[in-house]
């Protein structure tokens, strides 16, 4: 066994021990873009004679995570490489090359801005690596849904002209102050009424939760953002919609996994019900097209008996069909393992 | 009455000379595991950055030198550890309570832990962190939903609400762990 002699000599060991296993972790992964996720299986078993490269990240592969399993996948590096391009700086301070994410916001920045992001709790912002965690596909389409630029174009709307951004060189206490200032005391919000334009089909002034109502129909992550920045409930039964939530909305259309995830991430609830008693996973498996079927046909003027019994056919039909062509089944999929989640 | 004896204890403690205790500290990223290891050895509210590696440090607590190691807890950093498992004598866990979304994910990797041959022998310290935030699950429901007297059946262990920013419930959890520590005396020689 190696016995350090000294405490100064216990220290040195462990400064070496750190900044080895830090640059292989973090030059390995993220040195060159290209071959990030080889290199870092090969600095790992680096790390110890017994490592063996060939360990499966299956063997993490649960109900809960199904993206897990795919964290070598092509997907995944292309993923991690198109949203550093698109994102060169970081959000809160503008240091290049950040490889740090939030999940709720869908920015990507620096480590040190991911500590203070950290720090607020995960009702604020979730944080994930871009290199040390897996992206499951509903997160890599939040992050490519958004980024930087409009999380950016909500959250610095007005920056009052006496404040500067955080530059590279700030030191902790300003970055945190300006963190703290823009997404938890949202000082730096635009109009909290949301003028649309008339090409958008929808005229005049409309408040937060109408704005993230249509949003999350669009599957338009920008709007959802500045609606839930404005104080938009996430979880706002729409009394004009028999009771549906902003969930509901996007399952019903069946199309964004993005916006859909991303309400999930902010809140949003899987298991509730409209006044039809319809849940989320009821509309986005409606929404798939079948014989005699489809989301055209909801509600009306039916009971709700015979409403409840058509539905049961309709479910019972989807379930004897192959639906895996459809582009719901990442919805169903998604909310399957939420609720799967819940329910355990 | 107890604080005499413990005092007499630790006196003779004392005597036979300072015990040193390696303790492994694992949980899920942003759980607040180096937040919580600074504030045991500073005492103060560090403001940490994601580890990436390791930190160790040595804490000393009634006549016991805690060697500490906290090990990042990225989903891909947790494939490196098992490189520290070897000769600990306790594991510290820690869960940041509020993060409901992600328990069963903790869940997971504290159930793997123990089945884990090399920690077979460790004494079981859960630390139910940022138990101060209002989402915070309540500490009855934690252990409830972990189920640990079946799963760490035949082992010390204990999960203790903590707020590490503060320090609150930090010192509490270490002054079981060095009561059970002390009964357990030296850990048995690695087969390894």
């Amino acid at each position: 066994m190696l016995q350090a002699e000294s405490e100064m000599e216990f220290q040195e060991w462990i400064k070496a021990l750190r900044s080895s296993t830090e640059s292989l972790l973090v030059t390995g992964a993220g040195g060159d873009r290209n071959t990030s996720y080889t290199s870092l299986s090969s600095a790992e078993s680096g790390t110890s004679a017994a490592g063996s490269t060939t360990e499966s990240y299956s063997t993490f592969a649960g109900p809960m995570d199904a993206g897990r399993a795919a964290i070598l996948s092509q997907a995944t590096a292309s993923f991690v490489a198109r949203v550093r391009e698109a994102n060169p700086v970081c959000a809160d301070c503008q240091r290049p090359e950040p490889d740090w994410a939030s999940v709720s916001f869908g920015t990507v920045m620096c480590i040190e801005c991911s500590g203070i992001h950290r720090s607020l709790g995960v009702h604020v912002s979730k944080v994930r690596s871009l290199l040390l965690d897996a992206w499951p596909r509903s997160l890599r389409e939040v992050m490519e849904a958004m980024g930087n630029l409009r999380a950016n174009q909500v959250w610095e709307a007005r920056v009052p002209c006496d404040l500067e951004k955080p530059g590279v060189e700030a030191p902790r206490e300003v970055r945190e102050a300006w963190i703290r200032d823009k997404y938890v005391r949202k000082a730096f919000l635009g109009p909290s009424r949301r003028t649309e334009k008339e090409a958008d089909g929808v005229k005049g002034q409309e408040e937060p939760n109408a704005v993230l109502y249509a949003a999350a129909i669009q599957g338009d992550l920008a709007k959802m953002g500045w609606a839930l920045a404005h104080g938009a409930d996430v979880n706002f039964a729409n009394g004009k919609e028999r009771r549906r939530t902003p969930v509901h909305a996007v399952c019903q259309r069946g199309q964004s996994l993005a916006a859909l995830a991303f309400l999930v991430l902010n809140g949003g609830a899987v298991d509730v019900v409209d006044d039809d008693d319809w849940s989320p996973l009821d509309l986005a498996m409606n929404g798939v097209p079948v014989a005699g079927g489809g989301a055209c046909g909801i509600g009306g003027a039916e009971s709700s008996e015979a409403e409840g019994a058509r539905r049961q056919l309709q479910l019972q039909q989807q379930n004897q069909l192959s639906i895996t062509s459809s582009t719901a089944m990442p919805l169903v999929s998604y909310l399957l393992s939420k609720l799967e989640l819940k329910g355990s | 009455m107890g604080g005499l004896l413990s005092r007499v204890l630790d006196t003779l403690s004392a005597l036979g000379g300072k015990q040193e205790k390696r303790i492994l500290m694992l949980g899920l990223d942003a759980a607040g595991k180096t937040t919580i290891l600074y504030r045991l050895q500073l005492g103060e509210d560090v403001h940490s950055i994601p580890t990436i590696g390791f930190n160790v440090e040595t804490v000393n607590y009634k006549n016991i030198c805690f060697t500490i190691w906290d090990v990042g807890g990225q989903d891909r950093l947790r494939k490196l550890w098992r490189h520290y498992y070897k000769d600990n004598d306790a594991l510290i866990f820690v869960i940041d309570s509020a993060d409901r979304d992600r328990f069963d994910e903790a869940k997971t990797e504290l159930l793997s832990l123990l089945s884990e041959h090399q920690l077979s022998h460790s004494t079981i310290l859960v630390f139910a962190n940022k138990a101060d935030l209002p989402t915070a699950i309540p500490v009855v429901e934690i252990a409830q939903l972990l189920q640990l007297d079946r799963a760490a059946k035949g082992r010390h262990w204990y999960i203790q609400p903590s707020c590490a920013t503060t320090g609150d419930g930090l010192v509490e959890g270490l002054d079981w762990l060095s009561c059970k520590l002390k009964e357990a005396g030296p850990r048995p020689p690695s087969s390894a």
